[in-house]
């Protein structure tokens, strides 16, 4: 009986200091919570993103189950794990307010092949804007993941509509309204930093000072040179157009699946 | 009469979908729904369900015109019931919640539910609607036989004038009401019949008001026609006649609503005999140690507590702080914490997400693009009309400085700024402006001699300029402001600061020039200064602030000033993004004019959280 009784404390003790670690650990992570997060297999990872209403969760659909079904604007992540038992899929809402959640998981996401970044190809080139400023935070978080090249593809969607552009059209649009952003983003304030509180954690400021000023060097980089071109970058970016409302996504599919052998 | 009926996910599947007019399913009008709730949580709640109004000012360019929707949001799994309708009412309101119950109860009587759940668990199914399409469908036929139905019910209500309505109606107690309408006509005051169709009682000057209501809406919808007795024999004869199909498929659905009202009743029963002291022990452990457990009302309640008291020594108000803990509770509840978390630390993180997501804009502010785009469409003289800010805010918050901070930052994107002089009423306010564009014309160009004017005759340089024009009442303020904005077109500068006497947000006879001085000078961008130092009032503030402009404008974005006197205390910002969804765009930081930042999230969230 005594033997049980000193067993228990023993126990309560290990499983108390265990506690203990694991929360100080876990405290430090900022955002670190949702079900979305991580994948429990080691299956390369691809992300659907883009504006709102270009389709990312029609193509989701249209991945994971071959099905065109109606969708609204998510406010969520979906997740799929093994979609033809070879890849995993994250899609990501579009809306400008939830775009840090793609963010956060871009950047902490392991084995990220690529990015699906979805357009409307019926936006008129001028309108481009703020789908290339999107599209320029994304790149800016994939090149600042230094152990690995993400590819970018631009699924240029609903061509089957009359007044959509060519691909090509909209990926030269798309650089030349990055280049002028970039601009900008040089001439715009600068972040706070953390110096508001005094006992801030160490750690933490530079894992702040870390983040922008990676990101910041790199829209340095791309600043450096005459005019940005997707060229510059580590991975390469790729416009395909298709069509999820008329299923046809093989371009799409194509390049998931080079992705997939190399 | 409704828009539409639908269920979605937050993960933007629909699972039901229903035009009530017949028409195609317009997601449009959904999506702007969704936009909505996404930029701007709080909503106003109704007897039962939440009612959000999408107005005009919210519906900038696209084409759905205002609507009102009613909406429900399940937990485990999370889905949205919502209805859309023209407008609020008080009839439509109550018929929305009564549709919006029904389709809860027949939604939960299927079982749906439970399936989704299950194919949530299942890892083999990646879709969760698996294997769902025949219930789905059921319900669809369901609920849509019910919907019918109450119509048609409605129709006869109507002609009747006044039939206080019922969730499940009887055939029987309609033919009573009808025969009674007939008999005496609806030329009578307000009656109103009970479940088993007598009459219950007499006049109240409430019922005729009432009545008032379910006239207009009649009218409006359109359903009935005036002649209300032939229209009443009419739809009598339908009804009987519709008896064999429609009639056992409604009793069907009655019978399954009930049996499972019933059910769920017994089961609550079951489940609340006594709990042993063991399970409250492995309960305590699984809460604090090991984790993996789910979460429960009880286990929160003392966590949010504590986050609260927290959150309100940052300065955040009290309701902002039950809103952020209520969202930590829908986010939680019945979920399960991670392997080796406790309850608090799942808690913590998301509060933190509830941070994030309440601070971060919801719209993509870029100034100097829009700017740019204004100023670049020249007309036939080839001047371009100026970009005009203008800046409100309570007394002694900083508006001066903070619009010479912002007027330092655009000269040095080579803009020529002219700054007016919108303050007319207390002393020295135009002196005070005088003086920082003598400082912001001497940094852009040293050789510039303080108290010189330039070659128009006004203090200031090629650069920077002051329009003022003296003190005088509130005709005055919109006077100058276009007069100022006239002078800048002619004299070709790109942007005009707008500088405005600081006012108690509390008094309306302070408050209301504000509107027509927004409907004469037309701002690009009204922004508001908050300081942080302010507590709870910053709510308020806010508010009333962003009424003054009229149901067609808003305030832009807000600069939050003094944030480097508060330390951790953010909480302000929290406070006024809350209080009406416009997003912060900057951040005071200090005395000089390089001292305004653009706001991180990051950087504040983790700052509160600390």
């Amino acid at each position: 009986m005594l033997s049980v009784t000193v067993l228990t404390a023993v126990l309560v003790v290990v499983l108390t200091t265990v506690y203990f670690l694991v929360q100080r650990k876990r405290v430090k992570v900022p955002i670190a919570i949702g079900q979305e997060i991580g994948v429990s297999n080691k299956k390369p990872v691809f992300v659907l993103a883009g504006p709102s209403n270009a389709g990312k969760t029609a193509l989701f659909n249209m991945l994971v189950g071959d099905e065109m079904r109606n969708t609204v604007m998510s406010q969520e992540v979906s997740k799929v794990e093994n979609v033809d038992d070879e890849f995993n899929l994250f899609d990501f809402p579009g809306h400008f307010k939830l775009r840090y959640k793609l963010f956060d998981q871009l950047k902490n996401l392991k084995k990220v092949s690529g990015v699906v970044f979805v357009v409307d190809s019926t936006v008129d080139p001028k309108e481009l804007t703020k789908t290339a400023e999107f599209l320029l935070d994304v790149i800016l978080v994939t090149e600042s993941r230094k152990e690995d090249e993400i590819d970018i593809l631009i699924a240029c969607n609903k061509s089957e509509l009359f007044s959509s552009r060519p691909p090509l059209k909209i990926k030269e649009a798309l650089e030349r309204e990055i280049d002028k952003i970039i601009v900008r983003k040089k001439k715009s304030l600068s972040d706070v930093k953390g110096k508001a509180s005094s006992n801030d954690d160490d750690d933490e400021e530079m894992m702040n000072d870390n983040d922008n000023g990676a990101s910041l060097e790199i829209l340095n980089e791309l600043g450096s040179t005459k005019a940005f071109k997707f060229s510059l970058l580590d991975g390469s970016v790729e416009a395909i157009s298709g069509s999820v409302s008329k299923k046809n996504i093989d371009g799409w599919n194509q390049w998931i699946h080079e992705r997939l052998s190399s | 009469m409704f828009d539409q009926l639908t269920i979605f996910t937050p993960q933007g599947q629909v699972l039901f979908k229903y035009n009530c007019q017949g028409k195609k399913f317009a997601e449009l009008q959904i999506n702007t729904f969704i936009s909505k709730i996404i930029t701007s949580p709080v909503t106003q709640r109704g007897s039962k369900f939440n009612i959000l109004n999408i107005t005009n000012d919210s519906l900038s360019k696209s084409n759905v015109r205002p609507f009102c929707s009613m909406f429900h949001v399940t937990k485990q799994p999370e889905l949205y019931f919502v209805i859309t309708y023209a407008e609020q009412t008080i009839d439509l309101d109550k018929e929305a919640e009564k549709t919006l119950d029904l389709a809860l109860k027949l939604w939960d009587s299927l079982d749906l539910n439970e399936e989704i759940q299950s194919n949530l668990k299942n890892k083999q199914h990646v879709d969760i609607l698996y294997g769902m399409n025949e219930d789905l469908s059921k319900f669809d036929k369901y609920l849509r036989a019910k919907y019918e139905e109450s119509i048609k019910f409605d129709v006869v209500n109507a002609t009747n004038d006044n039939v206080s309505r019922e969730a499940s109606p009887r055939v029987d107690s309609l033919k009573k009401n009808s025969l009674h309408a007939k008999n005496k006509g609806n030329n009578g005051g307000g009656r109103k019949w009970g479940r088993n169709g007598m009459m219950e009682e007499t006049t109240s000057s409430e019922d005729v008001s009432q009545l008032d209501f379910s006239r207009s809406s009649k009218n409006k919808s359109g359903i009935a026609s005036p002649e209300s007795n032939f229209d009443m024999e009419f739809d009598k004869n339908a009804f009987g006649e519709r008896t064999d199909k429609g009639e056992f498929l409604i009793k069907e659905i009655d019978d399954l609503l009930t049996s499972t009202a019933t059910a769920n009743e017994n089961e609550s029963q079951t489940s609340s005999t006594s709990q042993g002291f063991v399970n409250s022990t492995m309960g305590f452990i699984q809460r604090n140690l090991i984790g993996n457990k789910t979460i429960t009302e009880s286990d929160l309640r003392s966590v949010l507590d504590k986050l609260k008291k927290k959150l309100i020594t940052k300065n955040v108000a009290p309701e902002a702080a039950d809103f952020l803990t209520e969202q930590v509770s829908n986010d939680l509840l019945g979920s399960k914490t991670a392997n080796w978390t406790s309850v608090e630390v799942t808690a913590r993180a998301s509060l933190t997400k509830a941070l994030t997501q309440i601070l971060t804009p919801g719209v993509s502010v870029d100034l100097l693009h829009e700017i740019q785009k204004k100023t670049g469409k020249k007309d036939n003289e080839g001047k371009a009309q100026p970009y005009v800010f203008s800046i409100v805010g309570v007394n002694g918050v900083g508006k001066s400085t903070n619009l010479s901070k912002l007027a330092f930052w655009l000269l040095q994107n080579n803009f020529k700024v002219l700054i007016v002089a919108c303050d007319t009423f207390r002393s020295g306010a135009v002196e005070q402006l005088r003086v920082h564009v003598e400082n912001l014309a001497q940094l852009m160009d040293e050789s510039h001699i303080r108290g010189s004017k330039n070659k128009r005759g006004k203090t200031g340089n090629d650069f920077v300029e002051l329009f003022e024009s003296g003190y005088g009442g509130s005709d005055l303020v919109t006077k100058i402001a276009k007069q100022a904005i006239k002078y800048a077109h002619d004299q070709e500068f790109d942007i005009v600061l707008m500088d405005t006497a600081g006012r108690r947000h509390n008094d309306p006879t302070l408050m209301s020039p504000l509107k027509s001085f927004a409907e004469q000078a037309q701002p690009d961008k009204i922004i508001m200064v908050g300081e942080a130092l302010v507590g709870t009032d910053s709510v308020q503030q806010a508010k009333n602030f962003n009424d003054a402009f009229g149901k067609v404008r808003n305030l832009d974005f807000f600069i939050i000033s003094k944030c480097d006197t508060v330390g951790e205390m953010l909480g302000t910002m929290v406070n006024m993004v809350y209080a009406t969804g416009i997003p912060i765009l900057f951040v005071g930081v200090g005395q000089t004019y390089t001292d305004l930042r653009t706001l991180s999230v990051k950087w504040a969230v983790n700052t509160l959280m600390a």
